[in-house]
């Protein structure tokens, strides 16, 4: 008969004066303060706790920490769930609500099982041998089946209800680990006045010596080591923290678990902080982890490793079962069998090694520990709980048993196959780890990486002793290196009274293997991807014999724990398999994250409509108060349209159209790049920079102008306004203010360096509103201003700075709209007050506020290019705007404008379209095809910009248009596949309204 | 002439507090120019400046120096921004500035200036900008150009006060920012330890 885990009355760490309920698949249990939900199950009774991901088997919890890789539970319900989260990593609370996952009808009776049945049928790369045929989607028609019968929990697609935040932080010296080492690391670091970050991924400081009896001298030692740590201003500690990836220049990414331990209220609470530490120099005392063996059985429940029973015991005051097997190859185990022995527990040691060390023989025998040397466990049995296990004198130099088997009865089988130093993070950043025989594992080495210092068991240290003297040393070079004055240090030996010192060499066990040289059918390599050493010799005979390649193809390695019990061991044997040595294999190259990392971290504040900045113009609140609906256009909030009652946006943005054509309208263009251009040598650099000569222009007038890019296509194109000698005002594109700064700023700081030019953006400085229509002169001439607004006084591409309304302005007479047209400019602070005062005196001219589909809709008219036809794949003939580009002088993009594909004459040309039907509605991004033929393909050309045109009386077009020019007069077909329309058109020219600019020029 | 309008004023009329610890507050100014130069003039534009705030130019790109009533800043080479409490500078710099020589811009209406104070501000800075602000290091004057929420920023640490930062934010990413500021300080203030971890 077996006995579950039971919670022991003396033992552990946890406050038994706070009990905790939660509740696991929907029963009510209980815990301690200082419980894990690991340790809470266990505490209950618990050891099956979740499904295996490919073969559904029962699995166990396997491990204290990170390294676990089968107690994948899912938390929370509704918004708030969480799935795949060790629960060895989980600090219970009150409340806590856990569920198993990857099994139906329930965990005890998961009718998927059944793939363990066939599991010799679905061996590595079944799959992609399997479902590929018979035609090239039929894996698409799989795939659903396959990843409902495999996989684990499930996410939920709700709004995630709580908060995540990023910080930064910065340091002289980041301490990795809060066990022996990092402690003493820390400590000794701060002492010289570094700046220290002492990182630690679960809730307790203290590491391995928390897996020691309770209430000894290691307990003591952390909280001197914690009081003089929490007492220094120079050190910042961050628990349930952990660094998941190191990149170039000190920096790394750590996700503290800020909310997890604690009941979320309602209204959400602070779940993860992201940090971005920057840190002059990193020790990593990451520790190491206990190495499983591979046997028949190890994945049932109640196999777990041997320092996972100790700590359970020691930590939680758990006792894991009450007759347990422990099976090791090295000296740290007889610890955990002493400890478990104490606690009331039969302890049988097996011990693969003949020769075995004395100190830990006599303890374990003191303790009541039956050892058995040069024997293996072979196979355990059981179903849902270990029961049995099959023991026999093993040969270490064949790996194999003997045929003589004992069979015995236990609770719990503990394996203990060595300690592999975490070094996650030293790999990330390329550090290459050599092959330490005695230890049977990499380790760190003299080849660390610049920035890097490694302590501890990490650094192959294998007692305590020795982990706290490395950590004090490190600590001390770490600082030194930041130009701390070191000194010689403290150099007292710290004894903790803990004799876990290795007496004997470790023996290399990586597979028990049957007198025939055979595994058990059911030896797991990698718990968490069902990948059993079978898998890994399957690999190699189809010629997978890369380690990169064999992570692939078996899925060894993957998923949440990302194999790191799994990773040496799958190395071993595929040594073993090509006759090589196991530094000859190689390792993988670990990537970030170390551990699973949210969405939520990932994404901190910025998501949803804080993905990005918003940018308002200076005059967003006036809109506002005009009733204006806004779009987004780029990074700007823009006025959209300003409905009247019962409009929608058609009818609001034809209204305003055609009310300025009428009359007279008003546009915010606040949002228009504008650069200031001063120095002696400015017209030169405008000249270099536009396709257009500037040495003409005079003062107050402007001048339209093109820039291309170098390779001669269209870059951007605006205004330039000469406002005194050396001082010229440029406006571009909206969309492209921000390339076209950095492109001059590159000129001048790289290329003309020579040229003495100042350019500065003043984009923010200023508002703009462009006042256009037949009635604007004598708008504009209705304010108190000290400007002439005739046509003498201030002509076509005239500029004048005076006052308007006591404001200061500087007016450019230019139009965007086709019509007569003023753009007015004032600071930015005025702006609201200078829209007050026009459409004040606007009343008396029905001035109609037009938003920036209306502006759309009348530039579509008067043809002008805009963003839609700048797509950096037009040349000046192809907007044509050839005539633009200057004859005698030089200007970027001159040269390779002149390339022979750029001056085909079935290049797409810039042309109008208007529906033969009036009633017909072309849609923009529809695709233009010869009349009379089948759409395929790509056809002609494009349609760019579409717009009601009052003055047409029907939806017209812009278009890009294969010969577009030699075409107007013609007929063609567009096409929108998406709504399936099919629209007969003439081809135009683009300039549809007063094409001559005579009402440009009134 | 009209009081220009705050590009803030919809969201701030006075000093709001954030956060326990935390204070933020629109910090006008009267002027805010940049004044260029090229390297065969630089020391003659400098000089002028120099002159006429009675002060020593700036050593480096991260220490501004303040007088006269006025803070001038290094942001670029041959490049300068100068911050002025309460006098307009921009006509009186411009009629001492040769066109032929440099270049000086008025960019007052451009810029919103943001004043965090508190002793959780270098906390609520550090959630935004990759920048050490502890004490030791962002020391009085200091100043940074970097970005926050992707918006471009120039923090600078008061001279005088010792938890006192101004942000100088574009004026057309003001609002957004405030939004930054407002939403990192409630979520900040969500941790069940808010009182502890806000402390840098």
């Amino acid at each position: 008969m077996t006995r579950k885990p039971e919670r022991l009355e003396h033992h552990g760490r946890i406050d038994r004066g706070k009990k905790l309920w939660f509740s696991f698949d929907g029963s009510r249990l209980s815990g301690f303060s200082g419980d894990t939900l690991a340790s809470a199950l266990l505490a209950n009774g618990k050891l099956l706790v979740g499904r295996s991901f490919k073969y559904h088997r029962p699995r166990g919890i396997y491990s204290l920490g990170v390294d676990d890789p089968n107690a994948l539970v899912s938390l929370h319900q509704g918004a708030r769930n969480e799935p795949n989260t060790q629960a060895t990593m989980v600090d219970l609370y009150k409340g806590l609500v856990a569920r198993s996952q990857n099994c139906w009808p329930s965990l005890e009776f998961d009718f998927m099982t059944i793939n363990d049945t066939f599991s010799r049928f679905l061996s590595a790369g079944f799959y992609y041998k399997t479902f590929m045929g018979p035609t090239r989607k039929s894996w698409m028609f799989y795939e659903r089946f396959i990843r409902n019968a495999a996989g684990m929990g499930t996410a939920t697609t709700l709004d995630d209800p709580d908060y995540y935040e990023k910080v930064n932080g910065f340091c002289d010296v980041m301490v990795v680990g809060g066990g022996p080492s990092g402690l003493e690391a820390a400590v000794s670091a701060a002492s010289t006045g570094a700046r220290v970050i002492l990182v630690e991924q679960t809730g307790e400081l203290g590491g391995c010596l928390l897996n020691t009896p309770a209430g000894g001298k290691a307990d003591e030692w952390i909280a001197e080591q914690l009081a003089i740590l929490k007492a220094a201003e120079n050190v910042q500690i961050l628990k349930r923290c952990t660094v998941y990836g190191a990149y170039d220049h000190g920096i790394f990414g750590l996700v503290e678990r800020v909310g997890d331990h604690v009941a979320a209220s309602d209204e959400g609470i602070l779940q993860h902080r992201m940090w971005t530490v920057r840190a002059r120099q990193t020790i990593l005392t990451t520790g190491a982890l206990e190495r499983p063996l591979v046997l028949g059985g190890n994945d049932l429940p109640g196999v777990m490793l041997a320092n996972a029973a100790r700590g359970y015991l020691n930590n939680y005051g758990v006792l894991v079962g009450r007759r347990i097997v422990i099976f090791t190859n090295n000296d740290s185990a007889y610890e955990a069998a002493a400890d478990l022995s104490n606690a009331g527990a039969t302890v049988t040691l097996l011990d693969a090694r003949k020769d075995i060390p004395s100190h830990a023989q006599e303890k374990a025998e003191r303790n009541g520990v039956s050892i058995l040397a040069g024997y293996a466990v072979r196979k355990a049995n059981g179903r849902k709980q270990v029961t049995s296990v099959e023991i026999s004198e093993y040969d270490p130099v064949s790996g194999k048993t003997s045929s003589q088997i004992q069979v015995v009865n236990c609770d719990i089988l503990c394996l203990s196959g060595g300690w592999t130093p975490s070094l996650h993070l030293l790999s990330q950043q390329g550090g290459k780890p050599f092959y330490d025989e005695a230890l049977a594992t990499f380790v760190p080495g003299e080849a660390v990486t610049e920035g890097f210092l490694v302590a501890g068991a990490a650094n192959g240290r294998m007692s305590t002793k020795s982990c706290i003297d490395d950590g004090r040393a490190k600590g001390l070079e770490a600082a030194g290196k930041c130009g701390f004055s070191v000194g010689e240090g403290d150099t007292t030996t710290t004894d903790l009274g803990i004799s876990d010192a290795w007496e004997c060499p470790l023996l290399p066990v990586w597979e028990v293997r049957y007198p025939n040289g055979r595994a058990a059918a059911k030896s797991f390599v990698d718990l968490q991807h069902d990948v059993k050493s079978s898998d890994v010799e399957l690999a190699h005979r189809e010629g997978y014999v890369s380690v990169e390649h064999l992570k692939r193809y078996t899925t060894l390695g993957m998923a949440s724990d990302q194999g790191k019990g799994a990773n040496l061991t799958a190395l071993a044997l595929m040594a073993e398999h090509r006759n090589m040595s196991i530094p000859e294999v190689g390792v993988t190259t670990f990537r970030p994250p170390f551990t699973p990392i949210s969405i939520g971290a990932l994404a901190g504040f910025e998501t949803g409509p804080n993905i990005e900045p918003r940018r308002q113009t200076p005059m967003r609140h006036w809109h506002l108060g005009k009733g204006a609906e806004f779009i987004e256009t780029g990074l700007w909030d823009r006025a959209w349209y300003y409905p009247k009652a019962g409009e929608d946006l058609d009818a609001a943005y034809i209204r305003e159209a055609r009310e300025l054509r009428q009359g007279v309208g008003i546009v915010d263009v606040s949002t228009l790049g504008k650069i200031d251009v001063q120095g002696p040598d400015a017209v030169e650099f405008l000249n270099r920079v536009y396709a257009n000569g500037w040495k003409t222009l005079p003062i107050g007038k402007a001048r339209y102008g093109v820039m291309l890019r170098d390779d001669g296509m269209v870059f951007d194109d605006g205004t330039i306004t000469r406002i005194s000698e050396h001082h010229y005002f440029m406006t571009v594109t909206t969309a492209g203010a921000g390339a076209v700064m950095s492109h001059l700023e590159f000129l001048l700081q790289t290329d003309w360096t020579d040229l003495k030019v100042d350019v500065t953006s003043v984009t923010d400085q200023w508002a703009a509103i462009a006042v256009s229509g037949p009635e604007a002169r004598a708008l504009l001439g209705s304010l108190d201003s000290n400007i002439d607004f005739s046509a003498e006084a201030l002509p076509f591409m005239g500029a004048i700075e005076g006052t308007m309304a006591g404001l200061p302005v500087r007016v450019i007479r230019i139009t965007f709209t086709g019509e007569l047209g003023y753009e007015i400019y004032t600071p930015a602070g005025y702006g609201e007050a200078l829209l007050d005062a026009v459409t004040v005196k606007g009343e008396a001219f029905n001035l109609s506020l037009c938003g920036i589909e209306a502006l759309g809709a009348l530039r579509v008219e008067k043809g002008h290019v805009a963003g839609s036809e700048i797509t950096g794949r037009t040349t000046l003939d192809d907007l044509g705007l050839a005539g633009m580009g200057s004859t005698i002088k030089p200007y970027i993009g001159q040269v390779l404008a002149q390339r022979e594909a750029l001056l085909e004459n079935d290049r797409q040309q810039f042309v109008g379209l208007c529906p033969v039907d009036p009633k017909a509605v072309i849609k923009g991004g529809a695709l233009i095809f010869d009349a009379g033929t089948e759409p395929e393909g790509h056809g002609l050309g494009v349609i760019t910009a579409v717009a009601y045109s009052p003055v047409v009386g029907s939806v017209i077009a812009l278009a890009l248009l294969s010969g577009g020019r030699a075409r107007i007069g013609t007929t063609v077909n567009v096409v929108d596949s998406i709504d399936n329309t099919n629209i007969a058109a003439h081809v135009t020219s683009p300039h549809v309204y007063d094409p001559e600019g005579e009402k440009a020029r009134a | 002439m009209p009081e220009p309008r705050s590009a803030l004023a919809s969201v701030m009329s006075d000093t709001i507090r954030l956060t326990p610890g935390l204070t933020c507050s629109e910090n006008g100014f009267a002027d805010l120019v940049f004044v260029s130069a090229w390297p065969d003039t630089e020391e003659r534009v400098f000089g002028v400046v120099e002159e006429f705030f009675e002060m020593n130019r700036p050593s480096s790109y991260r220490d501004a120096v303040r007088s006269g009533g006025a803070t001038v800043f290094h942001i670029a080479p041959r490049k300068i921004m100068i911050v002025s409490e309460s006098n307009h500078i921009f006509q009186d710099l411009s009629a001492r500035v040769s066109g032929m020589d440099g270049s000086v811009n008025e960019l007052a209406h451009g810029r919103v200036r943001i004043r965090l104070s508190g002793r959780n501000a270098r906390a609520l800075l550090a959630r935004g900008a990759a920048v050490d602000f502890s004490n030791d290091v962002f020391r009085p004057g200091h100043f940074a150009q970097t970005s926050i929420h992707q918006i471009p920023v120039l923090v600078h640490r008061d001279n005088g006060a010792d938890d006192a930062f101004d942000i100088y934010v574009l004026r057309s990413f003001a609002l957004s920012f405030w939004h930054w500021l407002e939403e990192t300080a409630n979520i900040a203030g969500k941790a069940p330890d808010s009182a502890e971890v806000l402390a840098y």
